[in-house]
């Protein structure tokens, strides 16, 4: 009887022993089916500028600065949802873009090169050249000049019904000035004119002239395709390097019909334009004068690139010194001097820092001068994870593209106003170079971002998940994804780009209600936006996540 | 667990006293033909179980008591291809069993029932490693397979040494012949399984820690392996 019991003990360990009756219960929709897609390893995020303001074109009145791409890598060119495009519409002043990272990925041997090509009524068209080495995000800033308001240093003229064609010949003689008497041109009757397409322009023809003088700051940040340039020599050979201006015009005629003037036949369109008499010769380091040759380059919009047409040289006229020229097609027109020894400087922003290394990513808002004259040479827009000192792993190199060697230049830096930076601003950087020089920046972080400052404000850094509704999947926010945040109720926005899948925000009120949005595949999206509280805590630097429910499309 | 080796402790309690109970009982058990010394007894075993092939030592104590202390290994690799919607993985397994086992062996019937109770060093670790097998369209962009990554499972027992008990039949360690079979049935306690997720590129947020807690929580029923054993014994002395 014992036996049996012991038995019966046994026996009833082993029916534990067997798998477990319960039914297996896994529920799929528990699980987190999240990819990381952050595929795109190089992006580009470009800010369309009012010049005359410094206000983001669009970003309240829903104004789309229509953007063409073009150039050797345009094929490659994606939006966020990996799509290709060769058209992009900014939104609120913003337009991002990435490359295929298995066709195109930039290195200093095989640079990946496009331009941008941005229009939008009312606005004079400009283009931004883009010349990449490296992965990671990539920000630039491209002035934009409203006819209406230009910056100082432009005039824009927009006269209406100065003649007529007839077949795509002009009836009569036009000669047109601007209102400054900047620019004056002529077209002798019988001249042919037609569009891109060959096309003859037919009827009353409006004309748009802007005239920009390089001695003016404001003028020079928006010179079209920005003063870093690839040209077409004399010889016709490819280089690149700086130009140094002396002027710079952009006429646009147009018929009735809305067709552009592109090329001239059976004559010619003859173009004088004033050079401001404090401009100094590259050349001869003196203030122009008459007799001064200065080489005329034409603006090709679809590849970014400046061709080299004829000299010119100075004349003195009763309101001061003329430059004369005769053309055979229509065209960005710049009187420039190129200085072909010039040089990328990279930069690289580092920390003694290693916790923030890799978590803080700077974004700074930077000019470069040149420090004799003050010709603004270049401004942009640098984010990135600094590295640290003394390690350089060229993964967040930033590029200062021609620069002119043996000529100081002095990069200085800004921040986004009304946020909170993450690091100290760097002070000015000066640049001299003899050639390829990396450039260390040292950073700091912001005492009111670890919250030594005495702030009460937190800063959150926010691991993104994105969750497409219409496909039923989680993503990690690609790399250069655009965010922009604000107080409730306020009209302000702050922007971030997001960078391995996270995003830091300092500054931000405890117990506050957020709105946050991404801006993606053109539109900024989530529509209502997503609301974030910030509940008060005892740490003020923290992690958080954040998670996006949109229409991905795609 | 504390409730789990109570239970253990309480079946060899219930054990020990039928141990002495039997001992006494003439009726059912067989007395030694051959004597054996108190260093005598020995034998080796070969043994197919659930839980791998391998061997063991055995020492016998008296007519009712055997110890073994023995090792047994089993590791199974297998891939196999899934096709997914728009995407082909292929699953590659490894299962790996066995471990080191020190048992303790009851005959209260004769010498053809016996129970068994002991503890195994649990090397059982089964991994799952899923290898995306075809490009994944990212609206325009093709991204390589080699280039989405891996996510890889491992389970593995709870405790490391798990306790064990079975009901057999036959003999581990034959007093009468040089040659003994054994037939076991059994379980092994390890305790709710351990999952590890681990994931590379596109599929690392796959293993994440939610996901290990859900799959865990799903699995964390199956805490006893079921055991059969069958072994082959020659008495050496």
């Amino acid at each position: 009887m014992k036996k049996l019991k012991i038995l019966f003990a046994f026996a009833t360990i082993l029916a534990f022993a067997g798998p477990s009756c319960d039914k297996f219960s896994l529920n799929p929709d528990d699980l987190d089916i999240t990819l990381d897609m952050s595929i795109i390893k190089t992006t580009i995020t470009v800010q369309f500028l009012d010049a005359a303001s410094g206000e983001l074109v669009g970003f309240d009145d829903g104004k789309q600065v229509l953007i063409n791409v073009f150039g050797p890598d345009s094929q490659w060119v994606v939006n966020t949802t990996g799509n290709r495009r060769n058209q992009f519409l900014s939104a609120a002043g913003y337009m991002t873009a990435g490359f295929d990272p298995y066709n195109a990925k930039p290195t200093p041997n095989d640079p990946v090169e496009l331009t941008l090509v941005a229009n939008l009524d009312g606005y004079v068209p400009t283009s931004l050249p883009i010349s990449l080495i490296s992965e990671g995000s990539h920000d630039f800033v491209v002035n934009m000049v409203n006819v209406e308001a230009p910056p100082e240093g432009v005039s824009v003229d927009r006269l209406a019904d100065v003649g007529s064609t007839s077949d795509g010949r002009v009836n009569e003689n036009i000669e047109i000035n601007t209102a400054g008497n900047e620019v004056n041109i002529k077209l002798n009757e019988g001249t042919e004119i037609r569009d891109e397409a060959g096309q003859p322009l037919q009827g009353k023809l409006d004309v748009s002239v802007a005239y920009f003088n390089p001695t003016k700051a404001q003028a020079l940040s928006c010179f079209p395709g920005g003063l870093s340039v690839q040209v077409s020599n004399e010889s016709g050979t490819k280089e690149s390097g700086a130009f140094f201006s002396a002027g710079f015009v952009a006429v646009d005629i147009t018929d009735e019909n809305g067709k552009q003037a592109s090329t001239f036949g059976g004559g010619n369109m003859e173009m004088d334009l004033a050079v401001d008499g404090k401009i100094i010769n590259y050349e001869t380091g003196e203030p122009v004068q008459a007799g001064d040759r200065v080489p005329i380059w034409s603006y090709d919009d679809k590849t970014g690139e400046w061709a080299f047409e004829k000299y010119t040289y100075l004349t003195l006229a009763p309101d001061g010194l003329r430059a004369t020229a005769h053309m055979q097609h229509l065209s960005y027109w710049n009187l420039d001097w190129l200085n072909v020894a010039c040089a990328m400087v990279e930069l690289y922003f580092t920390t003694q820092d290693p916790a923030l290394a890799q978590q803080w990513a700077y974004n700074l808002w930077f000019k470069a001068i040149l420090s004799a004259s003050e010709e603004n040479r270049t401004q942009g827009y640098f984010s990135g994870f600094p590295e640290l000192t003394g390690t350089r792993t060229d993964l967040n190199t930033e590029v200062l593209q021609g620069v002119p060697l043996y000529r100081e230049v002095i990069v200085s830096f800004y921040d986004q106003p009304g946020t909170t930076p993450l690091w100290n601003l760097p002070g000015p950087v000066t640049i001299n170079i003899s050639g390829n020089t990396a450039i260390e920046v040292p950073l700091t972080p912001n005492p009111n971002a670890t919250g030594s400052g005495g702030t009460q404000t937190l800063t959150i850094t926010f691991n993104v998940t994105i969750f497409c509704t219409d496909q039923g999947a989680s993503a990690v926010i690609p790399d250069g994804t655009l965010l922009r945040y604000r107080k409730k109720g306020e009209t302000t926005w702050g922007t971030i780009t997001a960078t391995g899948g996270t995003v830091t925000i300092a500054g931000l009120q405890q117990n506050q209600m957020y709105e946050v949005q991404a801006l993606y595949d053109g539109e900024w999206v989530p529509t209502p936006v997503y609301e974030y509280f910030v509940e008060s805590s005892s740490s003020t630097v923290l992690t958080k996540d954040l998670h996006f429910e949109i229409v991905c499309g795609g | 667990m504390k409730k789990t080796v109570a239970f253990l402790l309480a079946a060899v309690l219930i054990a020990l006293p039928a141990l002495q109970v039997s001992g006494q009982d003439k009726d059912t058990v067989q007395p030694l033909k051959k004597q054996y010394s108190a260093l005598g007894l020995w034998g080796i075993g070969l043994k197919g179980t659930t839980d791998g092939v391998g061997f063991e030592v055995i020492k016998g104590f008296g007519s009712r008591l055997n110890i073994r202390l023995g090792y047994s290994f089993l590791k199974i690799p297998f891939t196999y291809p899934i096709a997914m919607e728009g995407i082909s993985v292929t699953a590659t397994a490894n299962l790996k069993f066995g471990g080191a086992n020190l048992f303790l062996d009851f005959y209260p019937v004769r010498n053809v029932i016996h129970l068994t109770a002991g503890v195994m060093q649990n090397g059982m670790k089964h991994s799952v490693s899923v290898t995306p097998t075809s490009e994944f369209p990212y609206g325009d962009i093709m991204v390589p397979a080699s280039e989405m990554g891996t996510v890889e499972a491992v389970i593995t027992p709870k405790l490391k040494f798990s306790p064990y008990v079975a009901l057999g039949f036959g003999n581990t360690l034959s007093r009468e012949h040089r040659v003994s079979f054994n037939f076991e049935m059994g379980a092994l306690y390890h305790g709710a399984p351990q999952l590890d997720l681990a994931g590379t590129k596109m599929l690392s947020p796959m293993a994440s820690e939610n996901n290990e807690q859900v799959i865990m929580t799903a699995i964390a029923q199956y805490q006893w392996y079921p055991m059969i054993s069958m072994q082959l014994s020659f008495r050496i002395i």
